[in-house]
């Protein structure tokens, strides 16, 4: 005889799963205060500035809210200990004079003494000699997001990568680097809705974007032999506006990706700082996702250690270059076209101009006078 | 009486062979008459006389009114005191049975018949609270052991059932029957609970009272309704009384079947975390928290051999087969000595196998597929069952609130076997397997994979009724690996795997010396060997350096005695000794850290190395163990328990779920064991004939030696993860109350908890102290706990269960600072589980119907309609704080505290079961 038993046959199932995060505002009761450094100082010969404010509580109040330290002396010391006084330029910016001019090799600490008399200092943090990469490419590639409504989408892009350290000697430690590349989007469209025979309104444009929503440092590798790093990725540009948040009308040309990658060497105590960087950001909500990370730097209140200080004053050199990242879609390619390096302000353009209906390449205004593009317009 | 009449009699009764052996005995009797009318005259007498049976007949006749019918030459040459006659009918009838050794059976309310003994039984008296008597009640107190013997019989058709098991939970007798259904075995003289199992047919749970030797036979039926019976958990009436283990649960085959479901699945891990004292991870996550302890403080045993990972697809379901388990035995106090290894509780799960027929058991789920077998092979001397499941559960990733969870990937499987082998009723074999295997992937080039292995062989040998022994060797072993194979980046495509291997041996004898005494003892050595994680190129052209972090070899051994005492009926108590040496073992390499500075990697001063084999340190631990209990009356009783265990392995995680990373570490110089001291109290009291069981108990547990982690703490390939790591100490307290209604249309139980559990760092160094060395909560803290658990059978073939649940929300860190740095927004975090999520509380109802109820009704279907979290409550399995960067600011509200849901509507489910 058999028996078959306990069989489940499940007929009927509705389950439904949606918006499953929502914002959470905590009661937070806290009177916590901190100290925050921003200070950069590279190999660059360029003023620097070192920013000084106070973190602002959580949840409610927006850190646009300038919470500025003022008033406070500032002075940068090297291991030879001389010392150099930053200007207090306001709201919270301290400048160092353009007199002072970074070594490599030299070791700086920086000193900060607030008017409630408490006295903040770094270690002495060391300049090294700064790295290049060795080649750079672009992979036509797709990457996948969530949209506001747990749709699930993808966007195809540029997948950047650069290969590192080839010239370094391979019993050398390893340098470690970080990677700030930013794109900045310049696009052009126009509104057909002012369509005539023989013009219409023009508008142009362009914004930056930050490609990394993480820091991005090497690895903490094990890679060999020696250390050189191969097709190390420094960022994903995604081509479409969609992918970038515009809500733009439907006749949208993005004319060219503008890719600015600079890359700093970093020494261990700046490391340890984007690492833990990393740790805070990369709490995404994922499933797997680290426990909490307190994320400290490198500076410490001298006379009262209770006193919490943020931030970080790092000493790092920089290499700087500059691409127009173009695509191949119907082959799957991605070329990068070198460009000079130039500063380019976060958002802009210009708008209301006439384009005339032979869709030059140039708008014109309203006398149908060309209005030339800015002058690093796909340089 | 007309012959024929007394036939028809006969053959409706139960015991139906022995009443046909009657009819050809007694048609075979020309004597075979009634009591005449001259026999019944009696006259004023002495009733402490003793007089023949043909006296004392017409005596309890009249006294009764009924009729005797007898064969008079079995009763020559016995007398009777003569009072008897005045006893009430069933004790009077039991008395002569036991002085003549034959049978009465009642034909109806006014006939009764002697007859020799076929089912022989003399213990069919039972004293005002329904507990069977066995032996001469005058002579309670004189013996002090008793030997029992018998049958046990099928009541459908009286034959002998071979491999029929009696178990004596409270002193932990198991006597098996042999071919002829007979059993013996010596106990000492007292109150028991005991269970009678055989495979395909209902457990018989009976109290019996032992004053003297005995013959009692038992009768088992064979299973026929599914789903008949909502009692939840299944035990003798008082057991929660009279036994003196306090703070344990136990769950057999019948209960396993009631357990609330899951997403249309009975788990019975899950299931456990609605008992008392017992939380769980939340809606998703492997593993539970018993009073306080973290998931790796559990000892959850499969067949002796413990199951590193007990979940499948990281806690949407559990790794253990419900399909297959005969016994769930779960301990949170008052551990007795032969169990160790781990701090805070003891999982003993049993499967089982003792099929009368070849049986197939199997189904279909919404996450699985199962199948079950078990065979009987060579007259039933060897027994077989294998299991196995396998999943089908991508889809149900797709609905998780997770981006990347949406584009993954799932499977699962595992698989069970399990070959009894009675050689005889002394000896046996007991030969387990199981494996499982889960994959999991974010995407093709990323996947994760994790798998268990399981093996044991158990020979188990009977000296003689008071010496029983058991010898098992063991293995399990637990592997994780994970593959980062970036197509863009071959040259960089890396695994990392770990795994952790256990080998055990366990030599057990129990020994009844007399009637007060049930003593354990035994020996138990484990193996472990640990690959903490190993780093390797995944593919040819991979750049990538193999890295490995240094392997952990341990040696774990143990010696324990215990004796369960009786002192009185009233007092009773487990004494027990756990010695156990803990072997760290080379090779290996140990960090020596400077002892003036904080345990950093900055701070290792020098590096020592060790060969193989050498021992690195040496840990020895004596674990005193007692339980006690005293029966205030015959519905309350007092425990009182203390245990003290040493735990040496340690699964270092720092997610909120385990995740395929998590590594298991080994006591070293510089991590050294877990120590746990735990103290319970409780009061137990039965209701209501024992229908209602009520208990209140308070614990305290000290934990020394606690692993914390340093914030963003590495955990992955670190062979210095040591530095990572702090030393903490803490302690668990709390008060459980706990109500049961075992019989009735409704019958569940509510209980309420309210417990904490504290954690702080000792270190006089700023950097080795979490929160200023000031207490903390665990994760594990959850104050308030309340969960009722209810079946209310509206009629025979309806009946609805419902389970609500409520808890204080688990401590989180949350910011409470921002700032800016660099383009990008950070957080200041508070001290470490500063806040809490909200409360947890969650209501899920079934309600089923079965189709026919009918004995002979080969298939037998049922329905089930059930919706988890009926009045969906959003409750949030945990908060993170998102800060994204401006390329995806149209996708997501930058820079806010967030909550994530696992459930947060109702899910209705129907499911038919059926059986044939």
């Amino acid at each position: 005889m058999i028996h078959l038993k306990n069989i489940f046959l499940i007929i009927m199932l509705v389950v439904v799963f949606s918006r499953c995060t929502e914002i959470y505002n905590p009661v937070i009761n806290s009177n916590t205060e901190a100290l925050i450094v921003e200070g950069l100082i590279t190999n660059e010969a360029r003023p620097f500035t070192i920013k000084l404010s106070k973190a602002v509580p959580f949840p409610f109040d927006s850190v646009s809210i300038s919470r500025d330290v003022t008033g406070a002396k500032v002075t940068v010391t090297d291991k030879y200990t001389s010392t150099t006084t930053f200007s207090d330029v306001g709201r919270g910016n301290y400048i160092l004079p353009a007199s002072f001019k970074s070594k490599i090799g030299n070791s700086y600490k920086l000193h900060v003494e607030t008017t409630d008399g408490n006295i903040y200092e770094s270690g002495f943090e060391t300049l090294l000699p700064p790295q290049n990469f060795d080649s750079i490419r672009g992979y036509y590639a797709s990457q996948s997001y969530m949209d506001p409504d747990n749709n699930y989408k993808s966007t195809d892009g540029g997948d950047i990568r650069v290969d590192l350290f080839d010239s370094v000697p391979k019993t050398a430690s390893p340098p470690l680097c970080r990677f700030n590349v930013n794109v900045t989007v310049q696009y052009t469209y126009e509104d057909a809705t002012t369509d005539t025979t023989t013009w219409h309104w023009f508008y142009f444009g362009w914004k930056k974007f930050d490609i990394n929503s993480n820091e991005n440092i090497t690895d903490e590798r094990s890679v060999a032999p020696g250390t050189v790093i191969k097709n190390h990725s420094i960022g994903f540009v995604p081509f479409g506006m969609s992918s970038y948040g515009f809500e733009m009308p439907p006749l949208t040309y993005v004319n060219y990706y503008y890719l600015r990658f600079n890359q700093y060497t970093i020494n261990m105590d700046s490391y340890n700082f984007y690492k833990g960087a990393n740790s805070q950001l990369a709490s995404s909500g994922k499933l797997f996702d680290p426990v909490t990370a307190q994320l400290y730097g490198n500076m410490k209140c001298i006379n009262n250690p209770s006193k919490i200080v943020l931030g970080l004053f790092e000493v790092s050199s920089v290499t700087r270059a500059a691409f127009i990242v173009s695509t191949l879609r119907s082959v799957g390619k991605v070329v990068l076209y070198k460009r000079a390096y130039v500063d380019i302000p976060d958002i802009g353009g210009v708008s209301y101009k006439i384009w005339d209906k032979s869709y030059s390449t140039t708008p014109k205004d309203s006398a149908f006078i060309k209005i030339p593009f800015p002058s690093w317009w796909n340089h | 009486m007309p012959l024929n009449y007394l036939i028809i009699c006969i053959l409706v009764k139960k015991t139906l062979l022995s009443f046909l052996s009657l009819f050809f005995f007694l048609a075979s009797q020309p004597a075979f008459f009634p009591i005449s009318a001259k026999q019944k005259e009696v006259s004023t007498r002495d009733t402490t006389r003793l007089v023949s049976f043909s006296t004392l007949a017409p005596i309890i006749e009249r006294n009764n009114h009924i009729k005797l019918y007898y064969e008079p030459e079995w009763f020559e040459n016995k007398r009777f005191r003569e009072s008897i006659a005045e006893l009430p009918l069933e004790e009077c009838l039991i008395i002569v049975k036991r002085l003549t050794e034959l049978n009465c059976v009642a034909l109806n309310p006014v006939s009764y018949v002697f007859t020799p003994v076929e089912v022989r039984n003399y213990s069919n008296k039972k004293d005002s609270k329904g507990k069977l008597i066995i032996g001469d009640e005058n002579d309670f107190g004189n013996a002090t052991k008793a030997t029992l013997s018998g049958k046990i019989i099928d009541a459908k058709n009286g034959k002998p059932l071979f491999g029929a098991r009696i178990d004596i939970d409270k002193i932990n007798v198991t006597a098996s029957t042999d071919r002829d259904g007979n059993y013996k075995f010596t106990i000492p003289v007292g109150e028991y609970d005991i269970r009678l199992n055989y495979g395909g047919f209902e457990e018989n749970n009976k109290t019996i009272k032992v004053g003297g030797n005995g013959i009692v036979d038992f009768e088992l039926a064979e299973k026929s309704i599914l789903l008949k019976e909502v009692v939840v958990i299944d035990k003798a009436a008082n057991l929660n009384l009279i036994r003196t283990q306090m703070s344990s649960i136990r769950l057999n085959a019948k209960t396993i079947k009631e357990l609330p479901m899951f997403l249309g699945e009975k788990d019975i891990i899950k299931s456990v975390t609605l008992l008392p004292g017992v939380q769980s991870t939340g809606e998703f996550g492997t593993g539970f928290f018993v009073r306080g302890g973290s998931a790796d403080q559990n000892l959850i045993l499969v067949e002796d051999v413990p199951l590193f990972n007990s979940s499948h697809m990281f806690g949407l379901t559990s790794a253990v087969n419900p399909d297959g388990v005969n016994s769930v035995n779960f301990l949170k106090a008052g551990i007795p000595a032969k169990y160790g290894e781990r701090a805070s509780s003891v999982m003993d799960i049993r499967l089982a196998s003792n099929p009368d027929t070849l049986s197939f058991k199997g189904g279909i789920g919404l996450l699985d597929s199962r199948l079950n077998l078990e065979v009987p092979l060579f007259n039933k001397k060897v027994t077989l069952l294998v299991g196995g499941r396998t999943s089908y559960s991508d889809w149900l990733l797709h609905l998780l609130p997770d981006a990347s969870l949406k584009n993954s990937s799932a499977d699962f499987y595992d698989l069970n076997a399990l070959l009894t082998v009675r050689f005889n009723p002394q000896n046996s074999l007991i030969l387990f397997g199981y494996f499982s295997d889960d994959k999991f992937a974010f995407s093709k080039s990323s996947p994760y994979h994790y798998d268990n292995t399981l093996a044991s062989v158990r020979y188990s040998h009977v000296f003689n009724d008071k010496l029983y022994s058991s010898l098992l060797v063991g293995m399990s072993r637990y592997r994780n690996d994970l593959i980062d194979m970036d197509p863009v980046r071959p040259d960089d495509a890396y695994k990392i795997n770990s795994s952790i291997n256990y080998n055990n041996a366990k030599l057990n004898f129990t020994w009844q010396p007399n009637e007060k005494h049930a003593v354990d003892f035994g020996l138990n050595a484990i193996q472990y060997l640990l690959q903490p994680g190993k780093l390797t190129p995944v593919t040819t052209t991979s750049n990538i350096n193999p890295l490995s972090t240094n392997p952990e070899k341990a040696l774990e051994m143990s010696a324990y005695i215990s004796d369960n005492i009786t002192f009185t009926p009233k007092i009773s108590g487990e004494f027990g000794l756990r010695l156990t040496n803990y072997a760290y073992l080379g090779p290996g390499s140990v960090f020596v850290f400077n002892q003036n500075a904080p345990h950093t990697s900055e701070n290792i001063m020098d590096t020592l190395s060790y060969g193989n084999n050498q021992v690195i340190k040496w840990y020895t631990s004596l674990e005193p163990r007692l339980s006690m209990r005293y029966s205030i009356d015959n519905l309350s009783s007092l425990k009182f328990s203390y245990n003290r265990i040493s735990q040496f392995i340690n699964l270092i995680t720092n997610t909120a779920v385990m995740s395929p990373t998590d590594v298991y570490k080994m006591s070293s110089p510089n991590v050294k064991p877990l120590v746990c001291n735990q103290f319970a109290l409780g009061y137990f009291r039965n209701f209501s004939q024992n229908a209602v069981e009520a208990s209140v108990e308070v614990y305290y547990k000290k934990l020394d030696n606690i692993l914390e982690y340093r914030d963003g703490a590495s955990i992955v390939v670190n062979n210095s993860l040591e530095t990572d790591l702090l030393n903490a100490s803490g302690y668990n307290y709390g008060i459980e109350f706990y109500v049961k209604k075992n019989t009735g249309r409704l019958t569940g139980w509510a209980s309420y908890t309210y417990s904490r559990s504290m954690r702080h760092t000792t270190s006089s160094y700023a950097l080795d102290q979490i929160n200023g060395n000031n207490y903390y909560a665990s994760p594990f803290d959850k104050p308030h706990n309340f969960v009722v658990m209810g079946n209310y059978h509206l009629t025979r073939r309806w009946w609805v269960s419902g389970t609500f649940s409520y808890n204080t929300g688990k401590p989180v860190t949350l910011p409470e600072l921002k700032y800016n740095y660099d383009g990008r927004e950070y957080v200041y975090y508070s001290d470490r589980n500063k806040y809490r999520l909200p409360d947890f509380h969650r209501l899920d109802i079934a309600i089923t119907h079965d189709e026919t109820l009918r004995l002979k009704q080969k298939w037998k279907g049922s329905w089930t309609f059930s919706i988890l979290n009926v009045y969906a409550q959003k409750n949030p399995y945990s908060v993170f704080y998102k800060s994204t960067s401006q390329l995806e600011s149209k996708f997501y509200q930058t820079f806010n505290m967030y909550q994530m849901f696992i459930i947060e509507k109702p899910i209705p489910t129907l499911t038919y079961n059926f059986t044939f």
